[in-house]
């Protein structure tokens, strides 16, 4: 039986990943944020303080979150495939990429200051979906 | 020779006298006793070590103990020392408070520290070995990175420009500016590293650019120049970054994007945060601001308009629309920060809106 | 004092006609053609990576960079296609190579880049906790931090002060002193830090010293003021570090003062080889830096501060009793004489030997008379 995707499970594993790949986060730099990530209509909480991420959630309220990456599950679907089967995102599934032009994944935000944080600490947001390359996955 | 000391040191009594009687072991000691504020500062959170938020715990070191105008300090003398007679003034000419400070610069310093990088081996630069572009599309990404060194020197510049200048009192945000120029010169040695790696040249120097640059290090005080570095400069640096990281192929560019865009986004976070406080403490001073950033944004249209920009990014984005599409978007973002750091609506007096209606065919 | 640009883009019938015809797809494409050189650029080494002396070549290496580059003032980099007339005139007012060259400065930035460090989290802070130190020890730890803390931010503003003056073609020392800036404000942060979480604070601030950091930040020329900074005065600091790591009461400390070791050795190298530059390439600058340095040694003989001096006997000797002070003094004796000998060594080893005859240091070496015979001159 692999992770389902989405679920908290999926969002618990990657944590976990952050913790045993600790070293490769820490040469990162610091990373402190609390965002969502929305598949469809569900929504999830992901906090990271310092090196590591060190909460997932279930729901909330997307004001208190600096920003929400959405997309329907397909895209997530598309973006994880792309992660496993090359070990990483590829240059066309980052979430760079798929939040620019065209706007294939939303970035949801309310304050600008929280929108930034995407982007200061993209290598380590994008690490962390990386994670996903290891994991077994059954889509929805 | 600007500064002479009073006397020839060598020929001193005075100091002849001190020397042998320190050194002749008759110690005076006193100044044991001038430590006013003991203090045994902790990590708050050891993973995250031992920060300047920390060691700012206590009143008589914080930057509450800052006076909006600083009167007693021109030296060098740290924050909380105790200040003897005969200290000299450094000639700080940056000594109020709201003109500089933002609540965020020290976390925003631990941050660059944190996140450095070295493009010498931090970009993968073998990748590009194998990457597919075409001779228009490779040429095109060598023009940008060329402007990206020169727009990259010159934000390391500003920064240089201002910090001897402020008072040693605002220590947290000089350490800042200066994590900035480094930052800055480390962007300007990653894209000539970019531009020359493999069959590599620069490209064409452009009038536009180097005309907003030296607008913008020209501003004329350091939250005019901050205003137009960290919010308008940046904020479009920010803006490329992703666009170069979206419409990137390999492994190398997307990773020298990816740095770049955290880089940028960091000078951001201090611009708002700085002309957030600024205007809470001094409301006034909108105007000022955003009369000079109306100015600044027309240098803005200019780079935008130029041939060396808009042209490589056509080229490298397959047509004019998805550029124009990232200039809005960009341009939008900016507005918002603008806004959030107490400018209010820039739309109506940017030229801005306009530039982007002309080239999305609507002017 | 703001600078508005020469045109106003959108009231500029060019401007607008250019852009009509971009949108109509008509693109000029006159950069895909810039007439700039290519090269060939790989890593020597993979496990160093791509560094500024790869892209050592040609029109863009510092090697075939003259001593007078005559035209850019603009923003253009080094190698890159421009126009005299049409450049935007930034006003750099360093435009000579020598102004601000040094041999090597390419890897001292690389360096640089490299072995960035971070003072919050590379140093065991929560160690400190874990060693008992004695009163006046930590006491005169803290005076010896408050003054490393004061000084260091002058090594800050120095370079700041002639970054943005430099030319843009001088790119790789323009890297360096940005490196350097944030080196120091690393250090200035280290030993704040260190004051405060040491339980005794910051203590008194040092006027003596300070004339020095302002002679230094008021000096008339770039290279008047990188001979007495980097080379005299960070010199100095090299030397009382290596001390300091040498009496340090706890491991904690002895590892900060590793870390800034290597960034300090850094800087007095890039003052060393910016002083060789100038004295084999412009020779007749020399009376010039001589006279700076008459003025820089002799506010150095003024950085006797009874406070500062005192606090290192004191460390050295690990307290005050008389035997411990006795102790201090050798050390400390000990450390000036050696802060001058390598003062001399750098400057015979940038080509200033006959700078030695004329320090004010050989008064000083005299005034301390802890040592009846000269100094060892290196040979
Ligand atoms: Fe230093
Ligand atoms: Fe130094």
């Amino acid at each position: 039986m692999g992770i389902p995707f989405p679920s908290l499970e999926f969002f618990k594993a990657l944590q976990q990943r952050t913790k045993d790949e600790a070293a490769a986060f820490e040469k990162l730099g610091y990373c402190d944020t609390t965002f969502g990530i929305r598949v469809g209509s569900e929504l999830y909480r992901v906090v990271f303080e310092i090196y590591e991420c060190v909460e997932v959630g279930e729901g909330g309220d997307p004001s208190e979150l600096d920003f929400v990456l959405s997309a329907p599950l397909d895209l997530w679907r598309e973006m994880l495939e792309a992660i496993q089967a090359n070990g990483g995102a590829d240059a066309a599934h980052t979430i760079n990429t798929l939040t620019h032009v065209g706007d294939v994944m939303k970035v949801e935000y309310e304050d600008p200051e929280g929108h930034d944080r995407l982007y200061r600490f993209m290598a380590t947001i994008q690490a962390f979906l990386d994670e996903a390359s290891g994991l077994d996955l059954e889509f929805a | 020779m600007a500064y002479i000391a009073p006397k020839d040191f060598s020929q001193d009594p005075e100091l002849l006298a001190t020397v042998m009687r320190v050194m002749g072991g008759d110690l005076d000691l006193s100044w044991m006793k001038d430590h006013p504020h003991p203090v045994r500062a902790q990590a708050s959170q050891p993973t995250r070590g031992l920060t300047l938020d920390d060691i700012n715990q206590d009143p008589a070191y914080g930057p509450e103990s800052i006076p909006e105008i600083v009167r007693h300090n021109f030296s060098m003398a740290p924050r909380g020392a105790v200040l003897p007679d005969g200290l000299p003034s450094l000639g700080y000419r940056v000594n109020r408070k709201s003109d500089v400070w933002a609540d965020h610069g020290p976390s925003l310093f631990e941050e660059s520290k944190s996140r450095r990088w070295a493009p010498a081996r931090t970009i993968p630069w073998k990748e590009l070995d194998s990457a597919d572009y075409s001779r228009e599309e490779d040429l095109a990404i060598r023009q940008i990175a060329t402007s990206l060194i020169s727009a990259s020197l010159v934000a390391a510049d500003v920064p240089s420009r201002w910090v001897w200048l402020m008072n040693q009192e605002f220590h947290e945000i000089k350490y800042l500016l200066c994590a900035h120029m480094f930052d800055a010169a480390r962007l300007a040695e990653a894209f000539r590293k970019r531009a020359l790696y493999g069959h590599g040249s620069l490209g064409r120097d452009s009038r536009e650019l180097g005309d907003f640059l030296k607008m913008v290090i020209d501003s004329e005080t350091f939250p005019l120049a901050s205003a137009a570095t960290n919010l308008t400069l940046f904020s479009i640096l920010q803006g490329l970054g992703r666009h170069l990281e979206f419409v990137s192929r390999n492994a190398a560019d997307t990773r020298l994007a990816t740095y770049f865009v955290q880089d940028a986004t960091r000078s951001i976070a201090y611009g708002v945060d700085h002309i957030r406080s600024l205007l809470t403490k001094r409301p006034n001073e909108v105007v000022a601001l955003n009369e000079h950033l109306d100015l600044i944004e027309n240098g803005l249209v200019g780079l935008l308009g130029s041939r060396e920009l808009i042209e490589p990014l056509i080229v490298l984005s397959g047509g004019l629309d998805a550029v124009a599409s990232f200039y809005r978007r960009t341009v939008e973002e900016y507005f918002e920060r603008c806004a959030s750091a107490g400018l209010g609506d820039r739309t109506d007096h940017s030229p801005l809106p306009d530039f982007l209606k002309l080239i999305e065919g609507q002017r | 004092m703001s600078y508005y640009g020469s045109t106003e883009y959108l009231a500029n019938d060019d401007f607008v006609l250019r852009m009509k015809d971009i949108r109509k797809g008509n693109l000029d494409l006159g950069w895909l053609d810039a007439g700039t050189e290519q090269i060939e650029v790989n890593a020597a080494s993979e496990k160093r990576g791509l560094t500024y002396l790869d892209l050592n070549k040609g029109s863009y290496g510092y090697d075939e960079l003259p001593e007078i580059p005559r035209g850019p003032r603009g923003s253009a980099p080094r190698g890159a296609a421009y126009e005299v007339a049409n450049q935007a005139d930034l006003g750099p007012e360093l435009n000579l190579k020598s102004d601000v060259w040094a041999y090597k400065v390419a890897s001292f930035y690389e360096e640089a880049v490299s072995r960035q460090w971070d003072a919050t989290t590379d140093v065991p802070w929560q160690d400190l906790a874990r060693y008992e130190t004695p009163e006046e020890v930590e006491i005169a730890f803290a005076q010896l931090c408050t003054f490393f803390t004061e000084v260091e931010m002058i090594a800050t503003d120095l370079p700041a002060k002639w970054c943005w003056r430099m030319n843009n073609q001088f790119h790789e020392v323009k890297g360096f002193i940005a490196s350097q800036a944030i080196d120091e404000a690393r250090h200035a942060e280290v030993f704040r830090k260190r004051a405060l979480a040491g339980g005794v604070g910051l203590m008194r601030a040092l006027p003596q010293a300070e004339h020095s950091l302002k002679a230094i930040l008021d000096s008339d020329t770039y290279s008047e003021a990188s001979a007495f900074m980097h080379l005299l005065a960070e010199g100095n600091i090299l030397t009382m570090f290596r001390f300091s790591e040498f009496i340090s009461p706890t491991p904690v400390d002895k590892r900060m003062f590793q870390l800034v070791m290597q960034d300090e050795a850094r800087h007095v190298s890039y003052g060393m080889q910016h002083l060789k530059w100038i004295l084999d390439n412009t020779p007749e600058r020399k009376e010039q830096l001589h006279a700076a340095l008459d003025e820089a040694e002799n506010f150095s003989l003024n950085q006797f501060d009874s406070a500062l001096f005192e606090a290192m006997i004191v460390l050295a000797g690990k307290g005050t009793s008389p035997a411990q002070i006795k102790k201090g003094i050798e050390i400390v004796g000990t450390l000036q004489i050696k802060q001058i000998e390598e003062y001399f060594q750098r400057l015979r080893r940038a080509g200033f030997e006959d700078r030695i005859e004329r320090s004010k240091f050989r008064d000083l070496l005299a005034m301390i008379s802890l040592s009846n015979q000269e100094p060892t001159l290196p040979s």
